[in-house]
């Protein structure tokens, strides 16, 4: 180019990268504008992390949808401060000897906003729904603790109506063949298995709500048109000419009603023949039992046949049952003890009956969605954000700071952090913030801060490809992860702990004392009920180039000409973070071991496919607990038969330690036995745990008790806005 | 010309089912399904999840299924959101055709104006001024141009929001980043096709007859000279309008078009199949009205028809 | 070659020049187009040699890792600066243009072959052939590259890097297909290609001797065009992470990784970014001398 022509060029050129450089981070305490609030005081903005899948709390899954949904639906406890359960709409709960049953007692002044009462049935209706295959939920495996629920959520578990032979009524029973064939063989044919359940009217069936006239129907059930009966209401047992049945209409979206059970005559399958077995009285609900009753082996059953007519999967199978309108009783097949920890999740969370029966998909548009939390919905739109506004229904008003919360839908890491720059929003959604900002704010900005999250990240190994337990071991111990974080570049927690957790050099001297470790110890502890309970994980197998060079060796020797020449590592796309541990164990494996590593990066539900099937050798995971409980939370993913089992890896001793502790009622001694599995584990090394997940959270000045903790659940509605906060900068806030 | 657009529509019709037919069995051959999660369901929980969105019947009774709900015009219903397929194609459609028509205006005008004065100027400093100007837009990716644009005027000049669609100030950097990129092709096909139209006889003819030089380029040659423009115009519309997902990804615009990258990431089935059918018709109406277009601008076609 | 200077039937070309030694000339004479071309092969001298001559002379090297000296701004150690894992990004840069150069190359021969045949026949048949041919042009633009791009990786299981040629190149015939039509259909009933017909020529032979040497062009306008799109088309995939995978790096990957970080980390842009758009610049602008000095109607004027 002659010098004149490419003046432009140049000149364009250099003005781009005087911009890329020069347009460093600002100057000041704070990251980006802090917008006054004086006119606004009680409306929260958040940027939230995306789109919410929905706002059904039967349903959702995502923490997306999470920070609406608990903010829209009471439950028996809620999150508080900290993200551990406080009391809502019970006021208080026990918890049996044995740990199998808990009793939560509700108040009376819970409301929908519709003005009805927030009753116990509220709760088991959540229950049923969660658990009811037509409902298709994908959280029914939270629920597995409770009685017979797989097994009611599966269609197999039946309860008997009538005597017939050799059952009772009342029995439970399991469904293991229908007309000679096993569910498998049914399933496998590509048909449904005959539902004893499904019942026909001769004339048209009006859905409604129990006791409202017929011209009050949501729906009219053509007659010869299959439904599927839910519950019964009076007592199951004995059905009169009073009791109503709750039903579902496969129709279009769906939709439930009541109908009088004397309306439905014809139930397709009354004689199919059925053949059962009697489900052990550990699993019958309604009993107590005695803790040797309940240990005792399981006596032989013999499988019996029944009539389809006998037979109908009710919820009366469940492990949840009302005895009066303001207590819920919940019975578990095994002791529990981390039962409480699920009674403020979504599972639990009651949803209107009413509201769900009309239109069971789309109950929650703003025009039809009926809620019992500090909040309710007032507008949604796709995609852009959530209008939610004070519920003037709310039982305790006075816990409820905000009068409006505004929930932007924005996925983008750059997107969010720079919206809330331009003080578009008041908070950021945590780990929200691109990774590789963090390292210029941290410690620069006082609106910025890192906390401890629990998630562990780690690298999984297919331990059928690599049955040496030597060879995975000297995988653990080649890597050196102290130089995460500084690649990384969000403070994370480096560890080989497999149990994530608060660094035990943070922890309070109270919490020391709780967890019987001194300052110095290394690696992570987890606070699981404040003031009680401490677990500390055992200490994985850290970096320790010698040890590596051993076990490759003892590897080396036993494989022979087994040993593998090269391996590889596979982890999803999207994120640079996966893609640079990926670069950095490659590295490292090479340096210290000699291996040769392949990289093998996949789109995101082709890794998820690959990992659950097997096809792979070493991968990139990652685990996310929703309560800081080893036992009920993380190690279940390396039982045999979980479906989480990604490293396919199955050893006796590890399933004898998590049996035993199960039997374990005093929980500190339970968790001496939890320990001790998770030791034996990891001493095996099916997993590498790299490091903990953190938190990063942006969260302008004035916004205040907006909760920080492990879990990153907040109550969002008692956060509240200081408009002079600049005048309480350096004292307490007020 | 009626006989033309009939036939052109019957078309449309195989076009919609080909490309219905392709993405129903190529999204199906991608591993894993739309319930896949981190945290795996077990078996019998996704039995029951696979029998609700019938994902447990073969596939070829998925499709014939599939394709009789097409022909009734119902798209079904998404299988990660609450929402019908076509009530998602209504919300977010119109986000998407107003970033892309306010992208396309900034692409024509600046690039036809660029093009000409390009052409015009040939070889001399202008010209190469305009194409350097056009050239910014080729060569910087949008994932770039737009962060730069954000970080100038959104993080650093406070002008305008960086994020979020909110009145018609916030399509400004958005429609901006994505005009840029085809401003340059379109500069660059103007100057080429009016150097082409510059020499022809008939141009000649105008400028012995006396036509001013502004006429002779404006009137006279941009018929002609468009000709390649108008042959792009077709495919960059449908990108602009279509194809604009980074652009909404990076300014969170509510489009279609991040909707649908996220259909495939989901294996949302129904909403990719559905966007993607609605995509094709857009297109094939798009190009008929190019081929029209196209007709009317060059007589040498238009007469031969 | 001769072949198509000799047809060059109606112009009367000057007795005893062809046209490619015009073409050579007038090329020369422009100085911003040879420039750019200098400025390419020096990209391409640089990118092929610079990491042997880094390894050989500063023993840089594109995979030893310095976590320590991770992140940092250009030194007289590396000029360019250091990626997180402690990389030297002059030798990333230098590697990544290797890929980038390659990618596009080769996609666009692949693009060029198909586009051309394709628009080419389309073009001359005309009627029903020219609408079933397009038609398909249709369908396959409705198609959108992602899925495609997905479902295969899906599928093959593996990203290599002659996968990503192919379908970048299988995925950017269309355009050529389509303008090559255009100027087919607008060519095929001049009087020159009537004349050739009315001597007997046969389909083949006019579309290879008559109409595509007209066509060339805007064929060679697009081709250049298409050189940088390919190029962005692989950033775009590397920004999605479909790109050219780890351990190895395109511009495309490194800039779209230098966009994320640009705030904190400008050089991982700067590098990269500046080096990848003055290619596309200078590609571009060859381009455009090219189309000035071989178009064969520019010799009328």
């Amino acid at each position: 180019m002659t010098p004149r022509r490419a003046a432009p060029t140049v000149a364009a050129a250099v003005a781009v990268a005087a911009l890329a450089a020069g347009c460093g981070l600002p100057d000041g305490d704070y990251f980006g504008r802090v917008p006054d609030v004086r006119d606004r005081p009680r409306h929260l903005r958040l940027c939230n992390s995306g789109e919410p899948e929905g706002l059904d709390p039967a349903t959702v899954s995502s923490t997306t949808a999470m920070k609406a949904v608990y903010e829209l639906f009471d439950g028996l406890t809620t999150y508080d401060l900290a993200g551990l359960p406080e009391a809502s709409l019970a006021t208080r709960w026990d918890t049996s000897a044995d740990v199998r049953r808990f009793t939560f007692h509700m108040h009376d002044r819970g409301r929908w906003s519709n003005g009805r009462p927030i009753t116990a049935d509220d709760v088991r209706y959540q229950v049923i729904r969660v658990l009811h295959p037509s409902t298709a939920s994908v959280n029914a495996d939270g629920l597995a603790p409770l009685k017979n629920a797989a097994l009611y959520n599966a269609g197999a578990a039946r309860l008997v109506l009538r005597d017939t032979g050799a059952l009772r009524a009342g029995d439970v029973v399991e469904v293991l063949a229908v007309d000679g064939k096993t569910l498998d063989a049914w399933h496998a044919a590509g048909d449904r298995v005959p539902d004893s359940n499904l019942r026909r009217g001769s004339r048209p069936l009006a859905l409604r709500d129990r006791g409202a006239a017929v011209a009050d129907a949501y729906g009219q059930v053509p007659p010869g048109d299959d439904v599927q009966i839910v519950e019964l209401s009076g007592d199951p047992l004995r059905p009169d000419a009073d009791t109503w049945a709750y039903v579902y209409w496969n129709h279009g979206d769906g939709l439930y009603g009541w109908v009088p059970l004397a309306d439905l005559d014809v139930a397709p399958f009354d004689d199919a023949v059925y053949r059962v077995r009697r489900r052990a009285p550990r699993d019958t609900p309604g009993v107590d039992l005695s803790p040797a009753e309940l240990t005792a082996p399981d006596p032989p059953r013999p499988a019996v046949e029944a009539r389809g007519a006998d037979l109908m999967a009710l919820p009366e199978v469940l492990g949840v049952r009302v005895p009066d309108p303001y207590t819920v009783v919940f019975e578990t097949s095994n002791p529990t003890p981390w039962f409480l920890n699920l009674s403020d999740n979504r599972i639990l969370r009651p949803t209107p009956r009413e509201a769900v029966s009309r239109r069971p998909r789309r109950w929650t548009d703003p025009d039809t969605i009926v809620t019992s939390g500090p909040m309710h919905l007032t507008a949604w739109y796709q995609r852009d954000r959530i209008e939610l506004t004070r519920s003037p229904t709310y039982w305790d008003p006075d816990e409820v700071k905000l009068d409006r919360i505004t929930l932007y839908a924005i996925d983008d890491q750059s997107a969010a952090t720079n919206f809330y720059f331009a003080g578009g929003c008041d908070a950021v959604s945590s780990n929200q913030v691109p990774a590789s900002y963090i390292r210029a704010l941290e410690g620069r900005y006082k609106d910025f801060s890192i906390e401890p999250y629990l998630g562990i990240y780690m690298a999984l190994i297919q331990t059928e490809q690599f049955p040496n337990r030597h060879l995975r071991r000297a995988l653990s111990f080649a890597v050196d992860r102290r130089p995460l974080p500084t690649f990384l570049q969000g403070g994370q927690v480096p560890t080989a702990q497999f149990m994530p957790g608060t660094p035990i050099a943070r922890l309070s001297d109270d919490d020391l004392r709780l967890c019987g470790v001194t300052r110095d110890t290394p690696g992570v502890a987890s606070i699981m009920i404040s003031g009680e309970l401490c677990y500390v994980p055992p200490p994985g197998l850290d970096f320790d180039p010698e040890r590596a060079r051993a076990e490759l060796q003892l590897a080396r020797d036993e494989m022979g000409a087994d040993f593998p020449t090269h391996l590889v590592y596979r982890f999803n796309q999207g994120v640079e973070g996966h893609k640079l541990i990926g670069e950095y164990l490659q590295h490292q494996w090479k340096e210290i071991l000699g291996l040769d590593v392949d990289l093998e990066v996949q789109e995101w539900k082709t890794f998820l496919t690959d990992t659950k099937n097997g096809n792979y050798q070493v991968a990139r995971f990652a685990w996310v607990g929703n309560f800081p409980d080893a036992e009920g939370e993380f190690l279940p993913m390396f039982r045999c038969g979980s479906p989480n089992n990604r490293a396919r890896w199955c050893n006796p001793a590890f399933e004898a330690a998590m049996d035993a502790a199960q039997t374990i009622q005093d929980r500190k001694a339970r968790l001496v036995q939890v320990r001790e599995a998770e030791r034996i584990m990891i001493e095996d090394a099916p997993v590498i745990p790299l490091y903990v997940y953190v938190q990063t959270n942006l969260r302008k000045p004035y916004v205040r008790d907006l909760g920080l903790n492990l879990i990153d659940q907040q109550p969002l509605h008692r956060a509240w806005l200081d408009p002079d906060w600049r005048a309480h900068r350096d004292g307490a806030a007020p | 010309m009626i006989r033309l657009i009939v036939g052109r529509v019957l078309m449309g019709v195989v076009v919609l089912w080909a490309v219905a037919t392709v993405a129903f069995f190529a999204l199906h051959a991608a591993p894993g399904g739309p319930f896949d999660d981190e945290r795996a369901v077990p078996p019998e929980v996704m039995r029951n999840i696979e029998e609700r969105y019938h994902l447990d019947q073969p596939i070829f009774t998925q499709y014939l299924h599939y394709l009789g709900d097409v022909v009734r015009l119902d798209f079904g219903h998404s299988m990660k959101r609450q929402q019908t397929v076509a009530e998602i194609i209504r919300h977010h459609a119109p986000y998407s055709a107003k970033l892309g028509l306010f992208a396309l205006a900034i692409a024509i005008s600046l690039g036809v104006l660029l093009g000409v004065l390009a052409a015009h100027r040939q070889n001399r400093l202008a010209d190469h001024a305009a194409m350097t100007v056009s050239l910014i837009g080729i060569s910087v990716p949008s994932f770039v141009m737009g962060p730069l644009l954000v970080m100038i005027f959104a993080l650093g000049l406070f002008w305008l929001p960086p994020a979020r669609i909110e009145g018609f100030t916030s399509y400004i950097l958005p429609a901006t980043t994505l005009g840029l990129i085809y401003m340059g092709t379109i500069a660059r096909l103007t100057r080429s096709g009016m150097l082409e139209t510059l020499r022809q006889d008939y141009i000649r003819t105008a400028r012995a007859k006396g036509v001013s030089e502004r006429g002779v380029v404006w009137r006279h040659g941009l018929r002609l000279g468009l000709l390649p423009v108008v042959t792009y115009l077709g495919p960059a519309t449908a990108g602009l309008i279509s194809g604009s997902f980074v652009i909404e990804k990076i300014f969170q615009v509510p489009g279609l078009g991040y909707s649908f990258v996220a259909s495939i990431t989901d294996r949302d089935y129904p909403v990719l199949t559905g966007v993607l059918v609605f995509y094709a018709a857009f297109l094939t109406a798009l190009n008929l009205v190019v081929d029209i277009v196209y007709g009317v601008l060059d007589p040498r076609i238009r007469d031969r028809r | 070659m001769a072949a198509i200077t000799s047809s060059s039937t109606v112009a009367a070309a000057p007795a005893g020049r062809s046209l490619w030694a015009d073409a050579w000339r007038r090329l020369r004479r422009n100085t911003m187009a040879v420039a750019s071309a200098g400025f390419v092969l020096f990209v391409v001298v640089v990118c092929v040699v610079g990491p042997w001559l880094a390894s050989a002379i500063a023993g840089l090297d594109s995979t030893s890792q310095d976590v320590a000296y991770g992140a940092r701004g250009p030194t007289w150690q590396h000029w360019l600066g250091t990626d997180p894992l402690g990389r030297d990004m002059m030798v990333r840069v230098m590697l990544g243009g290797r890929l980038a150069l390659a990618v596009a190359l080769v996609a666009t021969a692949v693009a060029l072959v198909l586009g051309v045949g394709w628009g080419a026949v389309a073009g001359y048949v005309g009627g029903r052939v020219d609408d079933v041919m397009m038609r398909i042009v249709d369908v396959l633009y409705g198609f959108p590259v992602v899925v495609f791009i997905i479902v295969v990786m899906s599928v093959i299981g593996t990203h290599s890097l002659v996968v990503l040629f192919a379908l970048i190149g299988a995925v950017s015939w269309m355009t050529m297909a389509r303008i090559v039509r255009g100027q087919i259909m607008s060519l095929r009933h001049q009087e020159f290609v009537e004349a050739a017909r009315a001597l007997g020529a046969g389909p083949g032979r006019i579309i290879v001797r008559h109409l595509l040497p007209n066509s060339l062009g805007p064929i060679i306008v697009y081709a250049t065009l298409s050189l940088p799109y390919v190029m962005l088309t692989e950033a775009f995939l590397s920004f999605l992470g479909l790109g050219v995978q780890a351990p190895q790096a395109s511009w495309g990957t490194l800039v779209a990784e230098g966009a994320e970080k640009m705030v904190v980390y400008p050089w991982l842009l700067i590098g990269p970014g500046l080096l990848m758009a003055a290619t596309i610049f200078a590609l571009n602008f060859l381009g455009d001398g090219l189309r000035d000095a071989l178009d064969p109607q520019t010799r009328r004027t």
